[in-house]
């Protein structure tokens, strides 16, 4: 019952179209996450990555609305549209993209204000995320696993809303990939924020979501616990 | 070597200077604008921003002329101001800046489209405007680019010869630049003076491209 | 490579190709017999295709056709030193021509005065009316134009005016220099320059630019036209020469305004 009276924390609706040269993929999404972690499920270019660039307003939404707890970030119908920079939307895309010209401890603070107070932030999010060894590091000497710890540092050291999550464990290695999730999990848990996540690998969709959404040529086809939805084929 | 000799080489490097000072802000903007913005009109200020580079130099001359000159459109409108642009270093300044501007902004453009648009995502994300975006991500990212642009507006607006001779005129102690004078020497016979400024004018262009070879290396962290 | 029946059926490409190549080159490289050259100063652009025409028509030019170039005395000076083929020089000064005879390129012999001219200052009919005394009254954002004393003799003849005047260090600071006479009225025309000194014969036909004043009095120039032949050119040259200084000749020339050599 209380639950119902609380606002989803994530409740979209996207209709996109974007140009490929001349032929234009659309994608009709509808995603709902009453809190934690959401799962975007389905093969290669299906259109996950393109929501994920829709939810952080990086990419024009047709029609439809998206609503992140009591704030809407887009409705379409009665006009409204929050610039990406001030949506607090946390976004580690899938090659990191990580700032070739800083190195770590900058790229970190990249979204926090100059002086003392960001430099401590930063300090503490290398610190929680466990690379404080890399401070200094340049992207380019990094594993897989540690470019991921860096920019989802990055992405949380802007105290973001919500948290998107490309494919985040696809450049991590077998071992790297277990006490990575666990780090994920952990963050997102400590700061009680809803986060995103796509893959396409169904061992880390039913270890990682507590709901999921199933795409398949850029519709969401099904949406439930993953492992209903995993399970009936 | 008297002051008239000295004059040439001091003329050539102040209005190249000038040039360059004009028509980087202008082109590196134009540059940025056509790498990242889609709008109706591109593809037409593409070919526009081209023109004066695929147009012979004294093509480009002739319309500087009849725009700027003192019976033209907008000469006119200077000239009741009493401003005189033709037959003035200004005009000088101008015709190396117009035949220089298109090899700027082209060699400037693509250093910014191979910026990943990725990274410039998630700047935006961390809650960069797409001003700061510009400043802090693309052009860091694509500086090198940028600088090989300049230098390479600098070179042509050094070289300017044609354009030149139309609009500013051969004139000697005034605007008299080091490929004008270089062609004058020669026509008058002065072989020894042509040489010394075709020596001055490939020294320095030597030296700008070591420069600019050299300043990555030097300026890398 | 097919031999065929007859041997020589396919030729190799090659050497067909050498031979169109050698031929093209031999006709580019021929000026033959039939052409006669001559470079003319640019103040004379007008009166040398009459005097061409009317050498040609009078039959003394035989099979020959005549071609002229135009441009200021100093550069088709310099044209002649770098090997043009060039056959008659007309040029508008002395001493253009006195130095091709001193570097052996042109025949002493064959050097006269053709014709004389008189160095005017034009200006628009609208302008400020200005002489060679008072031009450093001008305004300093107006400008005079005239030819660049280094190659066009019209402009050594202004410098040398005004020199002799004293006003030279005053125009100097407004001079606005062409690369020949033709650009220097240009100048005056366009209103790029607010009066010019060309010769008096520029004026000719022209209604939007007028004399404003005339060089005159004991240190004025007295600019001539003078020719010659260039060695090693056609032989036919002497025969135009020849023609040019005839009364047919004069009679042209003082028809475009020229005076007597």
């Amino acid at each position: 019952m209380n639950e119902t009276s609380l606002p989803p924390a994530l409740d979209a609706r996207l209709s996109l179209r974007v140009f490929d040269g001349s032929s234009a993929f659309v994608v009709e999404a509808e995603l709902a996450l009453p809190s934690g972690v959401l799962v975007l499920f389905g093969p290669s270019g299906v259109g996950k990555t393109l929501t994920l660039l829709a939810l952080a307003g990086l990419l024009d939404v047709r029609a439809g609305h998206i609503r992140l707890g009591d704030e809407t970030l887009f409705d379409a119908a009665r006009g409204v549209c929050v610039p990406a920079h001030r949506r607090r939307v946390g976004y580690v895309p899938q090659g990191q993209a990580l700032f070739p010209f800083l190195d770590v401890a900058e790229n970190v603070a990249f979204g926090l204000p100059r002086g003392q107070a960001g430099v401590a932030r930063a300090r503490a999010l290398i610190d929680e995320l466990e690379i404080s060894h890399l401070a200094s590091a340049h992207p380019t000497a990094l594993s897989g696993g540690e470019r991921q710890r860096v920019a989802l540092a990055r992405a949380l050291a802007v105290e973001p809303r919500l948290l998107l999550l490309d494919e985040p464990f696809a450049s991590v290695d077998e071992e790297g990939r277990a006490s990575l999730r666990g780090v994920v999990a952990e963050v997102v848990r400590r700061r009680g924020i809803p986060a995103v996540l796509v893959t396409h690998d169904a061992s880390e969709a039913q270890a990682m979501g507590d709901h999921m959404v199933r795409f398949a040529r850029g519709r969401t086809i099904a949406a439930g616990a993953p492992r209903a939805l995993l399970d009936a084929r | 070597m008297t002051a008239d000799d000295v004059f040439p080489v001091v003329l050539s490097l102040r209005v190249s200077v000038a040039a360059l000072a004009v028509i980087a802000p202008v082109g590196v903007t134009l540059a940025v604008v056509q790498a990242r913005a889609r709008y109706p009109l591109r593809r037409l200020v593409d070919a526009l921003i081209f023109l004066p580079l695929i147009l012979p130099p004294s093509v480009v001359g002739f319309f500087l002329i009849v725009v700027f000159g003192r019976e033209g459109p907008i000469g006119s409108v200077l000239d009741a101001f009493g401003m005189r642009l033709a037959f003035t270093p200004a005009a000088a300044v101008i015709a190396s800046a117009v035949v220089a501007f298109p090899i700027l902004v082209k060699t400037a453009q693509p250093a910014i489209e191979a910026v990943p648009a990725e990274l410039e995502a998630v700047a935006r994300t961390l809650g960069l405007s797409p001003l700061e975006v510009l400043a802090r991500v693309t052009l860091p990212c694509a500086w090198r680019g940028i600088v090989a642009a300049l230098v390479l507006g600098f070179a042509r607006a050094l070289g300017e010869f044609g354009a030149t001779l139309m609009f500013a005129g051969n004139i000697p102690g005034r605007t008299n630049t080091m490929p004008l004078e270089i062609f004058s020497s020669y026509q008058t016979g002065d072989d020894a003076r042509a040489a010394l400024y075709v020596g001055v004018l490939t020294a320095v262009s030597f030296g700008v491209v070591f420069a600019a070879n050299s300043a990555p290396r030097m300026l890398a962290r | 490579m097919n031999h065929g029946d007859s041997g020589h059926r396919i030729a190799p490409p090659r050497w067909r190709l050498a031979l169109l190549f050698a031929l093209v080159v031999a006709f580019a490289c021929q000026r033959g017999r039939r052409e006669l050259s001559v470079a003319t100063a640019t103040s004379l652009r007008n009166v040398m295709p009459e005097l061409i025409a009317a050498y040609e028509a009078s039959g003394r030019a035989g099979a020959m056709h005549l071609t002229a170039t135009y441009a200021a005395s100093g550069d088709l000076k310099r044209q002649v030193e770098a090997g043009a083929p060039v056959d008659v020089v007309v040029f508008a000064g002395r001493r253009p021509l006195d130095d091709l005879v001193a570097e052996g390129r042109v025949d002493a012999a064959s050097c006269r005065s053709v014709a004389s001219n008189e160095l005017v200052l034009v200006g628009k009919k609208s302008g400020p009316a200005v002489t060679f005394e008072s031009l450093e009254t001008l305004a300093p954002g107006e400008s005079v134009a005239m030819g660049d004393p280094r190659m066009v003799p019209a402009g050594e003849y202004a410098r040398d005016y005004l020199r002799a005047l004293g006003k030279w260090d005053e125009v100097q600071m407004r001079a606005v220099t062409g690369s020949n006479v033709a650009a220097v009225l240009a100048y005056v025309r366009r209103g790029e320059a607010t009066a010019g000194i060309v010769y008096a014969t520029e004026l000719r036909g022209v209604t939007d630019v007028v004399v404003l004043d005339v060089a005159h009095g004991p240190l004025a120039p007295r600019p001539r036209v003078v020719a010659g032949a260039v060695r090693g050119g056609s032989k036919d040259a002497a025969g135009f020469l020849e023609f040019i200084a005839s009364a047919a000749g004069q009679r042209i020339l003082a028809s475009f305004g020229f005076g007597p050599p």
